[in-house]
């Protein structure tokens, strides 16, 4: 076997053209990798070392400074525990709902396909007609969450939840939930449809109740689904962005701010090129953190072949 | 297909496409002068403006036929970076439409062309209105020709007032204050005012600033934004909303129009507006609309009122390819019968003495209310210029909302929200001075 090995290699050192082909096949994919993800974010990088501002070609070197600047600024450390938080609980409320409504569409109920693809539409929708359509049914003029309130007698006038500090969060994350739960459902629609039903069946003839089936199978088969998800939630919710902007571009006041909208604020709004890249690449190495440490994780790498 | 043969078709491939892009496109229409025009909307009705846009263009490029004009409409999100970015490259269109905030801090480092050629053509500055000429001039010379003039005035409903026994609208900040807690009744505001961090709320504090005395750089570059008349105007501001509460408590939410529809619903009795917006809200509540008036900001502590402007200008680029052309399709444009067309569906006032008065013009009550607070309407920088270094910055980030943000939804005493934007504001202009 060890000869035969070591004989096809030697052919394939012999014709290189081997490896051509599939090098041409595969450089597109690479050239758009570079050019969309690998050079822009070195560029972050780079932006965040210097003083670099949106409407000024010329710029210079500052080391540092964006970034002992950044930490010794107020708002940032308030942005950054805003997105921890906002991230905790939107991305348990994801998992805990998409979890829910993927083991009730996973049993054979009647018109599961319909409730399947009902489930889907929220996500399949846009942000900016998610985001408008919250802020509508938030209104205080003509919303219609208000009108339904008062007329059931619970409220006697309207609640302004993108002003009202106790109902901001909410306000906020609602919307989020309700956009990116079925993704999470999805993921764990997928992963239930892969438990044999043998395991079921064989519990079943060993005596163990349906509670018994969901704790000693269901939730360990699910291992690996509750860590992908897990890993994407902290992902998907820690740079948050299009929602939040949309209902209430980080207010009222700084309320609502995210690290992502702060970001947004320095290089769009307040053409600080260098400094908002500085938010942006701390964005950038929490998550790359995050995917390390997933990444080396026993229970992933205890999966791999 | 073997490995020779694809490679020899990828080959044949590329070689014809490198013969594609070396080539130069000999075609008729690359004979003609193409004119490059990058335009943001400012007027109020995008579909009003673009039939204006397509029928001029058409008939300007019928009278020269070398001419092409190849206008790029832009997105205000990213007009005054993309103008600013393409003067500093040098990759510029010929031709631009600007406020001074975007124009004058490029034309301050020689990267616009003098236009005092055109000024002349159109018969001198004298023929100008100066305070919308005088935002455009930087030491004797002038960077911008005036096509249109906008600024914040106050809209309001009749039948509303009238309701509460008030035939006229008010003049002064006290009539304010009277008339809209009087109209504060069953679900109805007496006053629609941006209370969150957006342009509209700067915009307005920044009119009351100058009502009141106020000012933000003086003439000789000291911000002085920590003075005793912005405190009044900050006062006067937020208390409107905590104190007379007369404002409605979504208005810290509010975005842009928001106002337009609650004073087209009948929702509030009142509501500073860019006046322009009253060709829109015709479209928008033509049953209504009859119902609502348009006139100048009621008057401060010094006895006159104050706005922000939003004074519009044609202005061409140092590295132009064809500056002849474009000054060409300015004075085309500025001709009076198309002028006329262009301030009634764009919702602005001319800039022209001869056709600021028009008949035709002023019988728009939004038009004559623009027209009468003209000479009230400050520029960002007030009397330093919109040249200032780090205007950008400022407005970018809203930093003139800051005061009313820090006392409405932070909880600062004004002076102490005041002292804070101050901080703010003075140390954006020193960093970019330093650069």
């Amino acid at each position: 076997m060890q000869i035969l090995i070591d004989t096809d290699s030697r052919k394939r050192r012999k014709a290189p053209g081997l490896f051509l082909l599939p090098g041409a096949l595969l450089a597109p994919t690479l050239i758009i990798v570079f050019v969309v993800l690998l050079y822009p974010a070195a560029c972050t990088i780079f932006f965040s070392l210097t003083d670099k501002t949106m409407a000024d070609t010329t710029y210079s070197f500052i080391g540092l400074k964006n970034y002992s600047n950044l930490f010794s600024d107020p708002k940032f450390w308030m942005a950054f525990q805003h997105s921890i938080i906002f991230t905790l609980v939107a991305g348990s409320l994801n998992i805990l709902l998409g979890f829910g409504t993927a083991l009730l569409v996973n049993r054979a109920i009647p018109f599961r396909g319909l409730f399947r693809s009902l489930l889907l539409i929220p996500w399949v929708m846009p942000h900016i007609v998610t985001g408008l359509m919250f802020r509508w049914l938030y209104n205080d003029f003509y919303g219609y969450l208000n009108y339904l309130l008062i007329h059931a007698g619970l409220i006697e006038k309207p609640i302004l939840f993108l002003v009202d500090r106790a109902f901001v969060w909410l306000a906020v994350i609602l919307p989020t939930v309700w956009y990116e739960y079925p993704f999470v459902m999805l993921m764990f629609l997928a992963a239930l449809q892969s438990i044999s039903p043998d395991l079921y069946r064989a519990a079943k003839v060993d005596g163990a109740n349906a509670f018994q089936q969901f704790l000693h199978i269901t939730l360990p088969c699910l291992k690996q689904a509750f860590l992908l998800n897990g890993l994407l939630q902290i992902i998907f919710m820690f740079k948050s962005f299009n929602l939040v902007w949309i209902l209430t571009q980080g207010g009222p006041g700084d309320r609502t701010e995210l690290l992502s909208t702060l970001a947004y604020r320095h290089v769009f709004e307040g053409f600080s090129t260098g400094y908002g890249s500085a938010v942006a690449t701390v964005i950038f190495l929490v998550l790359f953190a995050v995917s390390i440490v997933y990444l080396a994780s026993p229970a992933i790498r205890s999966e791999e072949p | 297909m073997k490995y020779k043969e694809i490679c020899l078709v990828q080959a044949v491939l590329l070689s014809l496409l490198v013969v594609l892009l070396a080539c130069p496109a000999h075609t008729a229409a690359s004979e003609k002068i193409i004119l490059k025009f990058s335009y943001a909307p400012f007027g109020f009705s995008a579909d009003a403006e673009r039939t204006f846009w397509s029928k001029y263009i058409k008939q300007f490029e019928k009278e020269n036929p070398n001419i092409k004009v190849n206008m790029t409409w832009e997105s205000w999100d990213n007009f005054h970076q993309k103008t600013h970015m393409a003067a500093e490259t040098g990759r510029v269109p010929d031709l631009s439409y600007c406020s001074p905030a975007t124009n004058m801090p490029i034309a301050a480092r020689g990267l616009v062309l003098q236009v005092d050629d055109v000024i002349k053509a159109l018969g001198g500055p004298q023929e100008f209105v100066e305070s919308n000429l005088a935002p455009f001039q930087l030491d004797g010379k002038t960077y911008g020709v005036p096509n249109c003039d906008n600024n914040i005035v106050l809209a309001y409903r009749k039948d509303i007032l009238k309701k509460f026994g008030f035939n006229a609208p008010p003049k002064t900040w006290d009539e304010l204050v009277k008339i809209a807690k009087a109209c504060t009744k069953n679900g109805v505001y007496g006053l629609g005012l941006f209370l969150g961090k957006t342009h509209d709320t700067r915009q307005v504090y920044e009119g009351m600033m100058w009502a009141a005395g106020g000012c933000e750089i003086e003439k000789n570059g000291d911000v002085v934004l920590d003075s005793p008349a912005n405190l009044t105007a900050l006062k006067f501001y937020t208390d409107l909303y905590l104190k007379h509460k007369v404002v409605p408590p979504s208005a810290v939410d509010w975005k842009y129009g928001d106002n337009a529809n609650l004073i087209g619903s009948g929702q509030v009795a009142m509501t500073p507006i860019y006046g322009g917006y009253g060709t829109l809200i015709e479209e928008m509540f033509p049953k209504t609309y009859k119902e609502i008036g348009f006139i100048e900001m009621p008057s401060g502590p010094t006895g006159h009122s104050g706005s922000r402007s939003g004074v519009g200008a044609f202005f061409i680029f140092s590295k132009a390819q064809h500056p002849e052309e474009a000054k060409k399709f300015i004075l085309f444009l500025s001709e009076p019968k198309i002028h006329k067309e262009w301030c009634v569906i764009s919702g602005n006032v001319s800039p022209f003495k001869a056709i600021a008065n028009d008949p035709e013009l002023t019988k728009f009550e939004w038009y004559r209310a623009i027209a009468r607070q003209s000479p009230n309407a400050v520029q960002p920088g007030f009397n330093y210029g919109p040249h200032a270094k780090g205007l950008d910055v400022i407005n970018g980030l809203h930093v003139m909302a800051e005061p009313v943000v820090g006392v409405i939804s932070e909880g600062f005493s004004p002076e102490e929200s005041l002292k804070r934007a101050h901080k703010h504001y003075a140390r954006i202009v020193e960093d970019a001075r330093k650069k």
